[in-house]
């Protein structure tokens, strides 16, 4: 399968995805590569939107450390019921730190599927 | 080793190298011949002046020839770079004799008498071996020959063309004359010569007879007489003009001849047929809007020459840059150079016929540029200061307009290329101008550039033109990869309906479990698909969870291992999705499980329709009004095309009243859906292939011929070729 590559989650959902310039939450990360990601967003961004984004724990006191991306929207599908749905998205920039820091994140993910 | 003729002279040559890329072509055919001969030669020699040594009648002569090893082996490059040089010369001798003037002065006649009798052995061995060689490949040379005779159109051809075994054995003899070897060593190299590089030319004018028949030209039937003398307008293409075609010189049958060969009978055709409105009217306006040019002076007066045909465009160039930007109008520029020429001649003088048609095709040329929709108009003047450029290079040169490989016309067809990809583009557009400033600097001076700086120019407009198509290429592989997405979602999405659909068809369910069904793991189903594919185990354990929900197979009920497993499949198809958290999964398992303890409904949907079949718009047949039968042949014919067509082919689609042509990037298994994308790689279009089938039918659309993607000047010379045979067949 193409996105075999990718680490996925296989338990609750860890991240989400913040739009650094209005804090507004753009999704739930479903899957994270160190080329991009999969995210659940209550409100399906443009395809070809470009978002600065910060990857958070997605429950408080998790220890894991925020990492700043900017990230293309390549593509989006809605979910059946209507409300959200998935949108993937590629790194297009990420400085030195942060690519090593998203790097140790996926690390300590969850075991792929 | 150069490859390459000499460069051209601004001023004073006479035309007639209208076949360069062929006469290139045979060029480096027997250099190459040539070279792999040499290297026998002079890997041979030291064997062979060993054995002239050990039979040597003296040891005078003996001590020579083992002197000469050391003397042979040091001038080997000498004599192959004479021997090249001398070759590239007879070249240029007889496709440009006006070119050069002999660096050779003759031998003063004492030196002549005291080689006389060294002098008389070595020609007899030359005369011995051209005429081994003559009678050796008599047909083909005859053939050859015959066919060089056509391309060459000065007034002055004469003696042998560099192909002749006369010719090679001839500059080889004078490369080794060059030499301080004895005689009877020159007459050893000259025998390896013989034996290495004549004796072995069969399949060299093999090759070479073979090229020419490629190019259309056929061998005549009968050896060809000495080249005639040309008439004043006669041009390199007389051969395949109409009118030497009609006197019965060279029949060239056009559908035999190569593209090359049809592009110069296009362009002598041009030629003639604009010396057909000169000659019908002068008020007639050519193909862009221009009058053809012409001069008061009658034919009587003698002709002005290139040189002050040049010194005025250089004049003219310099005002144009002062006053119009370095962009002039084809109208103005002729006018102005007719203006000019009368008074400097004080209209005792004319325009020569050729450099006339030259000087109206090139204006032509730059009208059909500045009226090109694909050129926007930030362009539109950049490109129109090459005219004048472009225009003296033309009259020295007319290969330019034959020859897509000509340095100058290479140039403004990559230009145009880069215009067309970089147009639309602020920050491409704004890269390409301070190109344009390079190319300026370069072109618009007085002396005319070598080729070498031209192909320097055109080598940074290739970089910049490599640069924008990998961006395209990369865009268009984006939006390739972003389409199969797409369509794997489609597919996925229609199976993972089909399955729901299935199941929910014939039963009542409870709201709970059919809205879960179909509104939350129906993405489960597809989620599997896309990650896993439609065979895994996991996609079949989906199903089953989904037909357990849809069965409310009451086993699993107070069953408390079958309950745990059907919740914890519930919670591991949802956990894939990503979107729900632990919280929200425990309470739609609590919602799943009520609805499941809760009775089920009796009656069954055996009759009821699936939302999706009620919904369902008709089909496209029902929708499409019937077809006349032949019409219907017709878009079979077409939807047959396309189901074989290729990526990469281009579509010319008509659009806003013009014409845009998309390349075919995709198409989609699922849904027969055609995907183009433009030259920016971007993806503009969308298609059914019914619906494209249906607009090639109408001609709205159409599938262009692999090679129909012709560069700016080839598209040029034909539309000009088309419009000129429009006006005077109306005429």
């Amino acid at each position: 399968m193409e996105r075999r590559k990718h680490i996925r989650y296989s338990g609750d959902v860890l991240l989400e995805a913040v739009h650094i310039a209005s804090g507004a939450r753009l999704g739930r990360v479903v899957d994270l590569s160190v080329g991009g990601t999969m995210l659940f967003c209550p409100t399906l961004p443009v395809e070809e939107s470009v978002w600065v984004c910060q990857l958070v724990p997605a429950s408080p006191g998790t220890p894991t450390e925020a990492v700043s991306l900017t990230l293309d929207c390549l593509w989006t599908r809605p979910a059946s019921d209507g409300i959200g749905g998935w949108a993937g998205f590629q790194i297009v920039d990420a400085d030195d730190s942060q690519r090593i820091a998203l790097a140790r994140l996926i690390e300590r993910l969850p075991t792929p599927i | 080793m150069s490859n390459e003729l000499p460069p051209s002279s601004s001023k004073g040559s006479q035309p007639g190298f209208g076949y360069g890329l062929l006469v290139q072509t045979c060029r480096k055919l027997q250099l190459d011949h040539v070279a792999a001969g040499l290297e026998h030669v002079f890997t041979h020699a030291d064997d062979t002046l060993l054995e002239c040594a050990e039979r040597a009648e003296n040891n005078q002569v003996q001590t020579m020839f083992l002197d000469s090893l050391r003397a042979v082996r040091q001038q080997h490059g000498a004599i192959e770079q004479a021997f090249i040089r001398r070759l590239s010369q007879s070249y240029v001798h007889y496709f440009q004799p006006n070119r050069i003037r002999s660096s050779e002065p003759a031998a003063a006649p004492d030196t002549l008498a005291l080689i006389e009798q060294d002098l008389f052995e070595e020609r007899l061995q030359v005369e011995n071996t051209v005429a081994w060689s003559r009678q050796e490949h008599h047909a083909l040379l005859a053939g050859i020959e015959a066919r060089l005779h056509m391309l060459v159109s000065h007034a002055a051809v004469s003696g042998e063309s560099p192909l002749t075994p006369r010719t090679l054995a001839d500059c080889f003899h004078h490369a080794l004359g060059q030499t301080s070897l004895p005689s009877k060593v020159k007459r050893v190299v000259y025998t390896l010569f013989d034996q290495h590089v004549m004796r072995e030319a069969g399949p060299l004018y093999k090759a070479i007879d073979a090229l020419f028949t490629q190019a259309g030209l056929k061998a005549p039937q009968k050896p060809a007489k000495p080249p005639q003398k040309p008439t004043a307008t006669q041009t390199t293409h007389a051969a395949f003009s109409p009118a030497a075609k009609s006197h019965g010189s060279t029949a060239v049958d056009p559908s035999s001849l190569s593209e090359y060969a049809r592009a110069a009978q296009r362009v002598s055709d041009i030629r003639h047929l604009i010396e057909r409105v000169r000659q019908t009217s002068m008020a007639q306006r050519l193909p862009g809007g221009s009058h053809p040019l012409t001069s008061a002076a009658p034919t009587s007066e003698p002709v002005i020459g290139r040189e002050a045909i040049d010194d005025l465009l250089i004049h003219l160039q310099q005002q144009a840059r002062t006053h119009t930007a370095g962009s002039i109008s084809s109208e103005h520029l002729k006018q102005a150079l007719q203006r000019e020429l009368a008074v400097r001649h004080r209209s005792k003088g004319r325009v020569a016929d050729g450099d006339a048609q030259t000087i109206d095709l090139v204006g032509m040329l730059f009208d059909y540029i500045k009226a090109d929709a694909r050129v926007p108009n930030t362009f539109q003047q950049a490109l129109g200061r090459l005219h004048i450029p472009f225009l003296r290079f033309s009259l020295d040169e007319p290969d330019v307009f034959v020859d897509p490989g000509h340095p100058l016309r290479r140039l403004l067809d990559r230009l145009a290329l880069a215009v067309d990809l970089s147009a639309g583009n602020e920050a491409n557009e704004s890269r390409l101008i301070d190109e344009f400033r390079q190319i300026d600097n370069t072109l618009l001076a007085d002396a005319l550039p070598s080729p070498s700086s031209i192909r320097e120019l055109t080598d940074a407009v290739d970089r910049f033109i490599n640069e924008l198509e990998e961006k395209a290429r990369l865009r268009e592989q984006r939006a390739v990869e972003t389409a199969k997405g797409h369509d794997r979602l489609a597919s996925a999405r229609s199976r993972a309906n089909a399955v729901i659909a299935r199941l929910t068809a014939d039963h009542a369910l409870p709201s709970a479990i059919e809205d879960f069904l179909r509104l939350t793991w129906n993405d489960v189903l597809v989620f599997i698909q896309l990650r896993e594919g439609e065979n895994s185990e996991s996609f079949k354990a989906a199903q089953r969870t989904a037909q357990t929900l849809a069965r409310g197979d009451t086993r699993h009920i107070g069953n408390t291992q079958g309950h745990e497993a059907l919740m914890a499949g519930i919670a591991s198809g949802l956990n894939l999705l990503g979107r729900f958290s632990s919280t929200e999964i425990a309470k739609i398992q609590k919602a799943l499980g009520s609805a499941l303890s809760a009775p089920m409904p009796a009656a069954t949907r055996a009759a009821v329709a699936t939302p999706a079949a009620a919904s369902a718009p008709p089909s496209e047949a029902s929708m499409t009004p019937p077809m006349d039968a032949a019409l219907e042949h017709s878009l079979k014919e077409h939807l047959r095309v396309l189901e074989h067509v290729e990526y990469g082919r281009y579509f010319e689609f008509q659009q806003d009243g013009g014409k845009v042509q998309l390349k075919l990037s995709w198409f989609s298994p699922t849904t027969e859906n055609y995907m183009f994308v433009d030259k920016m790689g971007q993806r503009v279009a969308v298609k059914p292939i019914r619906q494209l089938a249906m607009e090639m039918l109408s001609g709205s659309a159409r599938l262009l011929d692999k090679t129909e993607q012709p560069s700016l000047v080839d598209r040029a010379i034909h539309a000009i070729h088309r419009m000129l045979t429009k006006m005077t067949t109306r005429d």
